[in-house]
Parts: C-alpha cells; sequence; structure tokens
C-alpha cells in the first residue's frame, strides 16, 4: 500500500486547510487499486504451463485416485469419478486445449467445479498457486494461438511462472 | 425415510416411491468399464464358448458382445440373458464382478455430456461402488444390427 503522506498541520480557525486536507487523502485512496478489481484464481499446470480459472467457480481440490471412463464419451471427457461418493464428469482440459492427450497419474489432480448443472471436474497436472489478478492486466490471448484454442480462454496474465491462459470455463465445457 | 409418492396425470397416486429402496445389480466387466444391470433383468449366465450350445441362437434374439460393441475388440467372456418384458438380448462382458445391493438415491443420471444418440446412450445412470464409479446400462437402447432389440 502506498504510504500515506503525513497529514498537515490544522487549526480550527483554518477550515479551509481542513478540506484541502481531506481532499488530498481522497486523491490518496483514489490512486490504489480497487479490491473489488483484484479477481482471485486458482493457478494449475498442464506439463509446465499455468493456466487459470476463478476461484469463485472453485468448489474443491482432490487427488485424482481412480478415473472411470465412459464408452462413447466426447474425447474431452476423461470419465466419472467418484468424490466421496458424488459422481463427478472429468473434463480431460488437456485434450480440449489441443495438448495432447497423456494418460493420467497418481499425481493427477481433480478440480471440482461449482455453478454447473452436472457436477463437473477438470483433470490436471498440479495447481500452481492462487493468484490476486487485476483485470486490467488481462489481455487478450497471444495472435500466435490457434483460434480454437483461444476460444477457450478469456485472456492472458503474466504470473511468476509465465503467461498465464484464464479459462473460460462456460465455454470450455461445451466443447 | 419417508416415501415420496409419484402422482399421474389427474393427481392420482400412481406408485408409493421409497427413497430407501435398494436395487440389486449385477456388475460386470466390459469395454474396460465396470457396468451394471438389474440382476433382476438377468436371467440366465451362459459360461465362455456356449453360445453355441444355446437353443436360442436364431435370429429372433440379439446376440451383442459389449466389448466389441463398444470398443471394437471381442470378447472372451460369458454370455447374461437380459430380459424386460417382452424384450431379450445375450450379451456379452469380460467377466462377472460381483452383485451388489445398491440404494436407489445413490444412482445418479449420467451428465449431459455423455448423453448422445450414439453408442453411449445406452449408458443409462451411473453409481458408485467403494471408490470406484459403475455405470448402469440399459440395453433396450443399444443399437441392434437389426435396428431392435427383439420384442
Amino acid at each position: 500500500m502506498a504510504q500515506q503522506e503525513p497529514a498537515a498541520p490544522v487549526t480550527p480557525s483554518a477550515p479551509d486547510r481542513i478540506l484541502e486536507a481531506i481532499e488530498r487523502q481522497r486523491a490518496t485512496i483514489a490512486a490504489l487499486p480497487a479490491e473489488q478489481e483484484r479477481v482471485p484464481y486458482l493457478g494449475f499446470f498442464l506439463d509446465s504451463e499455468v493456466y487459470g480459472l476463478p476461484l469463485e467457480q472453485l468448489r474443491e481440490v482432490a487427488r485424482l485416485t481412480r478415473i472411470r471412463r465412459v464408452p462413447g464419451a466426447p474425447p474431452g471427457v476423461a470419465g466419472l469419478v467418484n468424490l466421496r461418493g458424488e459422481i463427478i464428469c472429468a473434463l480431460e482440459v488437456r485434450t480440449i486445449l489441443g495438448l495432447g492427450a497423456r494418460a493420467t497419474s497418481e499425481s493427477s489432480i481433480l478440480v471440482a467445479l461449482r455453478g454447473f448443472a452436472d457436477p463437473l471436474g477438470l483433470v490436471v497436472d498440479s495447481i500452481a498457486d492462487i493468484y490476486a489478478i487485476d483485470t486490467d492486466q488481462i489481455e487478450s490471448p497471444p495472435a500466435t494461438w490457434p483460434a480454437e484454442r483461444a476460444a477457450c480462454f478469456v485472456g492472458t496474465v503474466r504470473v511468476p511462472e509465465g503467461l498465464m491462459g484464464l479459462l473460460d470455463l462456460n465455454r470450455l465445457v461445451k466443447l | 425415510m419417508k416415501g415420496a409418492s409419484l402422482r399421474g396425470r389427474h393427481g392420482d397416486p400412481v406408485e408409493e416411491l421409497d427413497s430407501s429402496a435398494v436395487v440389486t445389480l449385477l456388475l460386470f466387466e466390459a469395454a474396460d468399464c465396470l457396468m451394471a444391470l438389474p440382476a433382476s433383468e438377468v436371467a440366465r449366465l451362459l459360461a465362455p464358448g456356449s453360445q453355441q450350445a444355446s437353443d436360442e441362437g436364431g435370429a429372433s434374439v440379439a446376440w451383442i458382445d459389449l466389448d466389441e460393441y463398444f470398443s471394437g475388440r471381442r470378447s472372451e467372456g460369458p454370455w447374461l440373458r437380459w430380459d424386460r418384458g417382452e424384450r431379450c438380448a445375450w450379451l456379452r462382458v469380460g467377466c462377472v464382478v460381483e452383485v451388489l445391493a445398491c440404494a436407489i438415491q445413490a444412482l445418479a443420471p449420467m451428465p449431459a455430456c455423455f448423453r448422445s444418440e450414439g453408442r453411449g446412450g445406452a449408458v443409462g445412470g451411473a453409481g458408485v461402488r467403494g471408490d470406484d464409479v459403475f455405470l448402469l446400462m440399459d440395453p433396450a437402447r443399444l443399437a441392434d444390427p437389426r435396428n431392435e432389440l427383439s420384442t
């Protein structure tokens, strides 16, 4: 947080200087980024690439113990997972994003989502971190990305781990 | 647990549904999946290789190898005789796993992404067994080469 200037000495006989100090304080607060403009995202890895989804759409994160495939399922659907008695439809994000299929391993993670009609989850490699993203810093996906891939993102943002693609989950789950 | 009443179009009670009701399922493996059928709909079990010994090998009853149906690989497992009212079929599975009593409320409809008109449409729902998941099959939706199962 930016350090505030020490308040100017005022006296009851100088109301104009009090008003001036209040205005200075307001200007200082206005210069700070508003808290509601920073949106928390969960970052996760697919290979060495980092991706993010809004924390408000996260239900929980669990280790992927067993996944049962379903015959006739679309390629982007990994199968069904029993999450403490609840059946979750696990999406293969890697395939949906065109990264190529890879068998799930013991270290794979299920990111269970909220806000969808069916219980859904994403199969990811590992969790990166939680980031407070300043919405002003979100940029469009790179022009070098194929249109099909770019359509899965609301944008990208630079984080310490690299360029993080911010997933558009509502679109992703329809693919 | 208190039962819930189902009502017909005119409001008349048609069935008493107990949410704690239990259905007995026959679990089997096929096409690398764990699948289930209501045990009450499984009338017979034929050991591998005994298809020819059956006197029902004619055109009136469908014989469907579920491994081949879903994954293109032929199974060498047993055959189950499925009967539901007038409908019937012989289903070949990889192996029979167990008979499981399952609360109806523990069964879930398939998520929308699995509901299809294709071959996956034969999966009507899913349930849990320990930390595993099984698929509840509806053989009536299997696409018979003759477009419908025997009636």
